[in-house]
């Protein structure tokens, strides 16, 4: 990215307001937000009970398991903070003042982006402190590089969730549709294709593997294995763990995002939202 | 100086707006009227870059809206036809937001957004959830928006729309405000008593082409080749009606009752005060004599036909 588009998709950008609104919007309390209010208090709860949890059977807890809530918790998270980015924004219909101000769609998508990236990121180092506790005094055997690469795998999944549901919900009219298209398509992608394949090939580790390359789930269960220097399957190669798969999604992420931008040409430029009547000219 | 010169906006073969043109001067309050489906809101949302046009364009203060969408956009407050507001947001919230965007530094928006309040009679509503404002206030919390930022140009799609009579009575007092302020406002309706209130300009359009455009007092003249006289008789209404047509720039004369007769006249105040001393020296018993005064209503039905595309 060039100094000119950094400065204007990040530095410069009067749409990094997102943040401050999805702050307001998700994290306010006190009256007239009593939903955020009784949210915020069971999400404190539970992280307590996670922390009281986590001192209390330390060292019993491999951090691997951590990382793979936090990585389940993104994935619920990414989709229900962003179905309404944009398809609610044409929802209730306040897109078309946001498109008459002066500002342009890619810092549209790039200040909404960044602002669930702010929210994932307090996840993030919420769940990095107990993750850090059960690393320094778990029992078992946890190397270093492999949690750095979970980590990573984790962070940039979350990422690349949060591209893909701001995409489809820049494609979407309504974001109930925006919403269950996101959730359809990790079903698919996560669940139900690996399923299928693993019923095709009858039990074929190698094509399993493959199946499952995506999705992050596996992927800390590869690291670990191979962190213990078992193998997942004679299939790929140990290399193509970690590294290449963070690259995959934030390349994926950063495809989605352009596209979405794309998409918002695309829907305004009359073939989409063509009026179907005279009268709604 | 807003200057729209052939503006056309088309769909396939559907034609929205038919080579719009016209100029705006700064502190011009313009009604641009016309039935559901004229082409107003499609031209409204070509000004404010909404909208390509398939041909055409406009400026306003230099910047062409589609060589330069982003300046326009920052000169320009558009208010669509419904409110677009956010839920869960605070009033102030809700104008913090839009100030940013607009780039307003952030150590003049709290007096930006109090001084806006303050024009939309909203201050006491500070403090208060977007949606548990009236939808008045709503409307004028719109209003309020648009003005953060001390845009140029108002773009207002019908922004009486729903409104309660009192409502309504304070948007037209704040709109005409603006427009003393030096603002160039243009707002459509097809309520047309409200716009001849406020408005010092006019322009009807019909299946995307402009009819007319002026001040609204020349238009109404422009519109009218003829006034309408309205006579009271004590009696004899039929046989006057059959006299006047007789008469020198009389062009038409219909006793509507016993006692009343409507006739279409094309001289002027000296022909007119000729044609009572006749009917007098005739001795015909007039109780009555004046003009019919033509409103924007009359000229906008005698211009367009109701036809939608």
């Amino acid at each position: 990215m060039t100094t000119t588009s950094w400065k204007h998709l990040v530095t410069d950008n009067p749409m990094l307001v997102e943040i401050t609104r999805t702050r307001r919007r998700f994290m306010s309390l006190g009256a007239g937000r009593s939903v955020n209010s009784g949210v915020i208090a069971v999400l404190i709860m539970c992280y307590l009970g996670l922390l009281l949890g986590v001192l209390r059977f330390r060292e019993d807890i491999a951090p691997i398991g951590l990382i793979f809530a936090q990585t389940a918790i993104f994935t619920i998270l990414a989709p229900a903070l962003l179905h309404g980015s944009i398809a609610g924004e044409r929802e209730r219909r306040s897109w078309d003042i946001l498109m008459a101000a002066p500002v342009s769609k890619a810092q549209i998508v790039a200040g909404k982006f960044l602002g669930a990236l702010t929210v994932l990121g307090i996840g993030f180092a919420l769940f990095l402190f107990p993750t850090l506790i059960t690393l320094a005094f778990y029992r078992g055997h946890t190397p270093i590089v492999p949690f750095l690469g979970a980590e990573a795998i984790s962070a940039s999944f979350g990422i690349l969730l949060c591209a893909l549901t701001i995409f489809l919900s820049a494609r979407a009219r309504r974001s109930f549709m925006a919403l269950g298209t996101t959730l359809t398509t990790l079903l698919l992608t996560l669940l139900a294709i690996p399923g299928l394949v693993a019923t095709l090939t009858m039990g074929n580790d190698v094509a399993l593997e493959f199946a499952c390359y995506f999705n992050p789930f596996w992927a800390l269960v590869a690291l670990v294995r191979l962190s213990d220097g078992s193998h997942i399957s004679n299939g790929m190669p140990a290399l193509v763990y970690g590294l290449p798969q963070v690259a995959f999604y934030l390349g994926f992420s950063a495809i989605l995002l352009a596209w979405s931008i794309n998409t918002l040409i695309f829907a305004d430029n009359d073939v989409k939202f063509k009026p179907r009547k005279a009268s709604d000219a | 100086m807003l200057e729209v010169r052939n503006l056309r906006k088309q769909y396939g073969d559907l034609v929205a707006v038919n080579g719009v043109s016209f100029c705006l001067q700064p502190g011009d309050v313009f009604g641009f009227i016309g039935s559901n489906g004229a082409g107003k809101t499609t031209t409204i949302r070509m000004i404010s870059t909404l909208l390509e046009p398939t041909a055409g364009t406009a400026t306003l203060n230099g910047a062409d809206i589609v060589k330069d969408p982003l300046a326009v956009r920052s000169m320009i407050g558009y208010m669509p036809d419904f409110f677009g507001l956010y839920d869960d947001v605070k009033v102030w919230e809700y104008l913090d937001f839009f100030a940013s965007i607009y780039r307003v530094p952030r150590s003049q928006r709290g007096d930006v957004i109090d001084n806006v309040l303050q024009l939309t009679d909203l201050t006491v509503k500070k403090d208060a959830f977007v949606q548990s404002l009236s939808r008045g206030m709503q409307q004028r919390l719109c209003l309020a928006r648009c003005l953060v930022h001390d845009p140029a140009l108002l773009l207002l799609d019908e922004p009486a729309s729903g409104l309660d009579p009192r409502a309504r009575a304070e948007l037209k007092a704040l709109i005409g405000e603006l427009g003393k302020m030096g603002k160039i406002v243009v707002v459509s309706s097809h309520i047309l008593p409200e716009l001849a209130d406020f408005c010092n300009t006019v322009g009807i359009i019909e299946r995307g082409d402009l009819l007319a455009f002026g001040p609204v007092d020349q238009i109404v003249k422009g519109a009218h080749t003829t006034r309408v006289l309205e006579l009271r008789l004590l009696r004899e209404a039929n046989a006057s009606a059959r006299f006047m047509l007789d008469l020198p720039h009389v062009v038409a004369a219909q006793a509507t009752s016993e006692s009343l007769v409507c006739v279409d006249f094309s001289g002027d105040y000296e022909q007119q005060a000729e044609l009572l001393k006749h009917l007098v020296s005739e001795g015909f018993p007039v109780i009555g004599f004046r003009e019919q005064e033509a409103d924007l209503e009359d000229v906008f039905l005698r211009l367009t036909t109701g036809a939608v595309q």
